[in-house]
């Protein structure tokens, strides 16, 4: 540094401080973009994820599965045990799946009896899950399926038996599905069998709580929790989990879906009845009401509403 | 003397780069998707002082604002809040380098756990003022104390893998430098 001219260091400074403010700028107008126009800038983020971890698929499969096998193998020193475990349960299993079989008959030919129309069965899509969210503070994955394949935003996801969350943010190439673990995770919930309304709210924890719930004196640990399909977000029926109740006592959920070993997660194909096609818009019945209903409208009928004008 | 410094400075900006992205790798890997983990350790905010203030010719600015926007993307942060935060201790520390170089190890721990205290206020501060969403202090506070208790591993592995250490002063040759 001695040997430069003075000239030389005091350029270079310059240089510096002008590289400094010109980065620090970008950057508060990045967290300020960021904060402005939320969605927009979600979607220059699902773009660039969407370039770069899909390309990162050869090396994370291999690794991804390597890590797997070598927890399975600690596994094997209890694999008698374990599999007197899964012998008892088969059997258990079995006189349950004779009972639903039978079940269903007497259901189906009620059904025919009464000439029910039943809602087409849903049909769904396979990802395999490439990352997971990278922070404690998240609780998402992406999966490798995305606009290419048809996913749509909204769309819940499931392993084989219970809900996981939903698609948020979906890019070419892949799709960041949202755990109902969240803490930006809210679902309608239905609890059986006395139907019960309840909001399921993520907090970062295993067993997330059920809020806003109606009359609690009518749920007890154990009643089956599934989506109530309010708000047209999410088709109902779907499983979610049973009711427990946590350490603090306040009523919480058992997830049926087995986060610890999520590798495919099913999308389900379902166009919510609230469509979500503004990230920034609440989501709901449409608001205002379209102009065309207005005119169509009696005119007894609009000094009723009179307010609406 | 230039070349050789320029070369060795290109080494280390390169192992940064590749040790930054094997970090993000590993917390990538969809190895345990469960809820309610322990909050790893900042290593890379760790490794970025130590080299700061050890070699700070390796790492231009736009290297460290870039790295850090890349970490605030793909883990689902606020992007560029903690770029920005990161970005500005970064400088502060360029500035206070010789200061800190005199220090005795301790003493720099010491400081480094003022440091990251202050990049954590600071990305408080931001997001009451921005009105985004906190981090639970429960997972905050433990990530906090890991972060300042890994800082002589950080440095160590600064010492051992990329060969870098800090420039012992003549008056100060007779002291450890760790």
């Amino acid at each position: 540094m001695a040997k430069r001219d003075d000239n030389d260091i005091s350029f270079a400074r310059s240089l510096r401080r002008l590289g400094f403010f010109l980065l620090l700028m970008f950057l508060t107008g990045l967290v300020l973009l960021w904060r402005i126009d939320n969605p927009r800038a979600e979607r220059l983020r699902v773009a660039v994820v969407d370039r770069l971890v899909p390309n990162m698929d050869w090396a994370l499969q291999p690794v991804t599965k390597a890590a797997r096998m070598v927890a399975d193998f600690q596994s094997y020193t209890q694999i008698y045990q374990q599999n007197q475990d899964l012998r008892q349960e088969l059997q258990q299993m079995k006189a349950w799946r004779e009972a639903a079989l039978q079940l269903e008959q007497k259901n189906a030919k009620l059904l025919d009896l009464n000439n029910v129309r039943l809602n087409p069965k849903l049909s769904y899509l396979t990802g395999v899950v490439l990352t997971d969210a990278g922070s404690p503070f998240r609780q998402s994955a992406l999966i490798n399926i995305g606009s290419r394949d048809g996913v749509k935003d909204g769309w819940p996801a499931m392993d084989g038996l219970g809900l996981v969350g939903r698609i948020s943010g979906v890019g070419r190439n892949s799709s960041r599905v949202i755990f109902v673990t969240d803490t930006n995770s809210h679902i309608p919930v239905l609890i059986k069998p006395f139907d019960q309304r309840a909001i399921l709210s993520g907090d970062n924890s295993l067993l997330p709580p059920l809020e806003f719930l109606e009359n609690s004196d009518q749920v007890r640990p154990g009643d089956r929790v599934v989506t109530s399909g309010d708000g047209g977000v999410f088709p109902n029926g779907l499983l979610i989990g049973q009711v427990t109740q946590g350490a603090d006592g306040r009523l919480r959920v058992r997830l049926s879906a087995d986060y610890r070993r999520l590798e495919f997660l099913r999308i389900v194909r379902f166009e919510p009845t609230a469509p979500i096609n503004n990230p920034d818009r609440l989501i709901g019945p449409e608001f205002p009401p379209p102009k065309q209903d207005l005119s169509e409208m009696t005119p007894a009928s609009a000094t009723q509403d009179g307010v609406v004008q | 003397m230039n070349k050789a410094e320029r070369i060795k400075s290109l080494r280390v900006a390169v192992l940064f780069t590749a040790t930054f992205a094997l970090v993000l790798f590993v917390r990538l890997i969809p190895l345990d998707l469960m809820p309610g983990q322990i909050a790893p350790p900042d290593i890379l905010f760790a490794l970025l002082v130590g080299l700061l203030v050890r070699r700070p010719r390796a790492l231009p600015m736009v290297l460290v604002v870039a790295l850090f926007l890349i970490n605030d993307i793909l883990l689902q942060q606020p992007l560029g809040l903690w770029t920005l935060v990161v970005f500005a201790i970064s400088e502060l520390v360029r500035g206070s380098r010789n200061e800190v170089r005199e220090m005795l190890f301790l003493s720099e721990w010491v400081w480094f756990a003022g440091l990251y205290g202050a990049a954590s206020a600071a990305d408080f501060a931001l997001r009451i003022v921005l009105f985004i969403p906190r981090e639970p202090l429960t997972l905050v506070l433990p990530m906090i104390i890991f972060t300042i208790a890994i800082y002589p591993l950080a440095v160590l592995f600064l010492q051992l893998v990329f060969g870098v250490q800090k420039p012992v002063r003549r008056d100060f040759a007779g002291m450890p430098s760790r």
